[in-house]
């Protein structure tokens, strides 16, 4: 009960609140206090509560959601900055590493070889060798952006050789031919020294061609000079100053740029028919295949083939078979000269007619 | 405890709200004896005042988790009691009684007459004291509502009106005619 007296009243008011005051003097009875006072502590003591966790409780969610949402954007943050790495292709540019400052320089004029320089950048693959045959073509005018040489007027042949050593190796589409962006240097003196070793290696195989037509032309004139000591019908001068002049008077010309000795014999072919024409019944052919290996001495052949002439027919055709089994073509056709003047009319087995018939 | 005395009402509940039991014994050692002769003043008997008295504190504890600071505690807590009320009266055979749906007050004309045919006139100030309860146990349940909700919780007519679920106008009028009606009741120990 307020006893401030207020704006609105009048004094007999005042005087009825006094009164009112001094009657209103009930109050509950203590058992009732007791009463409603334990049940109040029941009530509280049922869900203990805490009186300072009013802050966590009235911001708990907002936080929650706070906490989510920043955990989610870190994690965006992050997957961002990882992607590049993730999503760029394997032969993703790099910064080459310390070279001479060599530019793309055109390929030698032997031709390249289309595989890949053994040359490996970090973060590019090694594409695989698939033992392409060189290029039949001329000279290249640098190097592609895969190593490959670059050729103003590639041939198809090569084009899709190139496509498909492009596609197995990196994984992508292959580069136009005619790319000339610039290699890393690395990547280029790889190619570089790879042409080198290409064209030392065609070199040599010239060489080798050179000397084999040389050795197969010194075959033919000693066999021609054995031959032609024991040639009862012509004269061993003639058959000798036939073969030996024409054949010494023409060398064994220059190999061509492809380096066979295919083609070289195939030149020498029709000089050495023709001396060999006016000869008498030596009639050695060049062999139409290129042997690049060790042949065998002129000396040891001529006594072979005098030994299957003592043979029976059937027999020395078995020794002929033989050494054409074992490679031995010029020994192997000379003998089978020989058997033919010797016996004309005996009937050939079919794989001996296969060499008779060139 | 100290510091639970110098806290308001409104303090003392949100802390039991939270869970502290001591904040309620304060809040009830201050309010038990207005809010009981409330109740007392409107049912007339002890008993039923005891008990609605009771349900009141009951509701109270049942409805903490949900408090808010909206008003003051005791306008909160004395809406309680008017509801109860309200309900105690519903299960009576008279029903709610009519002058809590009258909102038209008689006029003040018709009070001073009444007191003139009051026989029971007493000049002792106990005598005043007790005549005054009578008068005011005769008021109707609505003004006598306004009147002892004025002057048990010292309630401005904004608050009995909180209280008592009616309009301003409504509960200044009720209060108006409640004193008018007691001081002619009083008339005669002038």
């Amino acid at each position: 009960m307020s006893e401030t007296p207020r704006p609105d009243w009048t004094e007999h008011d005042a005087k009825l609140a006094a009164l009112y005051r001094a009657a209103a003097l009930d109050e509950p009875p203590p058992t009732l206090d007791h009463a409603i006072r334990a049940a109040a502590r029941r009530a509280v003591a049922s869900k203990p509560r805490i009186a300072g966790l009013r802050f966590s409780r009235s911001w708990r969610v907002p936080l929650s959601i706070a906490a989510v949402v920043v955990l989610s954007m870190s994690l965006v943050t992050i997957m961002r900055e990882e992607a590049p790495d993730v999503a760029l292709p394997p032969r993703a540019e790099t910064p080459p590493p310390n070279t001479n400052g060599r530019v793309a320089e055109p390929a030698p004029a032997g031709g390249t070889n289309m595989a890949v320089p053994q040359t490996s950048l970090p973060g590019t693959q090694k594409p695989r060798n698939l033992g392409l045959k060189p290029p039949q073509q001329a000279p290249s005018t640098g190097i592609g952006l895969h190593g490959y040489p670059v050729s103003p007027e590639p041939i198809m042949e090569s084009k899709k050789e190139l496509a498909a050593a492009d596609r197995l190796g990196t994984g992508g589409p292959s580069a136009p031919l005619t790319d000339k962006r610039a290699l890393p240097e690395a990547f280029r003196a790889g190619a570089n020294r790879y042409e080198d070793k290409v064209t030392a290696a065609a070199g040599k195989l010239r060489q080798s061609a050179k000397k084999d037509v040389g050795r197969d032309i010194e075959v033919s004139v000693e066999a021609r000079r054995q031959l032609g000591a024991v040639n009862p019908t012509g004269s061993p001068a003639e058959a000798g100053a036939s073969t030996a002049g024409p054949v010494a008077a023409r060398p064994a010309g220059p190999a061509r740029a492809t380096g066979t000795a295919t083609e070289a014999k195939d030149q020498l072919r029709p000089e050495a028919d023709s001396d060999m024409r006016g000869s008498s019944r030596a009639n050695i052919q060049a062999s139409p295949v290129a042997k690049p290996l060790a042949l065998p001495s002129a000396a040891p052949m001529a006594g072979k083939v005098q030994a299957y002439g003592d043979l029976a027919p059937a027999k020395w055709l078995e020794r002929i078979e033989e050494l054409y089994k074992e490679g031995r073509f010029e020994d192997a056709k000379a003998s089978l000269a020989e058997f033919k003047e010797r016996y004309p009319d005996y009937p050939l087995p079919a794989s001996l007619k296969v060499w008779t018939n060139p | 405890m100290a510091a639970e005395q110098n806290l308001t009402d409104e303090g003392l509940m949100e802390r039991y709200r939270d869970g502290d039991a001591g904040a309620f014994d304060v809040l009830y050692g201050r309010h038990k004896g207005t809010l009981f002769r409330y109740i007392l003043r409107q049912c007339g008997s002890r008993g039923v005042a005891e008990e609605l008295f009771q349900d009141v504190w009951m509701n109270l504890t049942r409805a903490r988790q949900s408090y808010t600071v909206q008003a003051r505690f005791t306008t909160y807590l004395y809406r309680l009691a008017h509801n109860r009320l309200i309900d105690h009266y519903r299960s009576q055979v008279g029903g709610v009684p009519v002058s809590f749906e009258d909102d038209d007050c008689p006029a003040l004309e018709g009070i001073a007459g009444s007191r003139r045919d009051d026989p029971a006139l007493n000049a002792d100030h106990r005598q005043q004291a007790q005549r005054l309860l009578q008068l005011i146990d005769a008021l109707p349940e609505a003004q006598r509502e306004a009147f002892v909700l004025q002057q048990e919780s010292d309630m401005s007519i904004e608050e009995i009106a909180q209280a008592a679920g009616v309009s301003r106008e409504t509960a200044k009028s009720r209060l108006r005619y409640a004193i008018a009606k007691l001081r002619a009741g009083m008339q005669e120990f002038k």
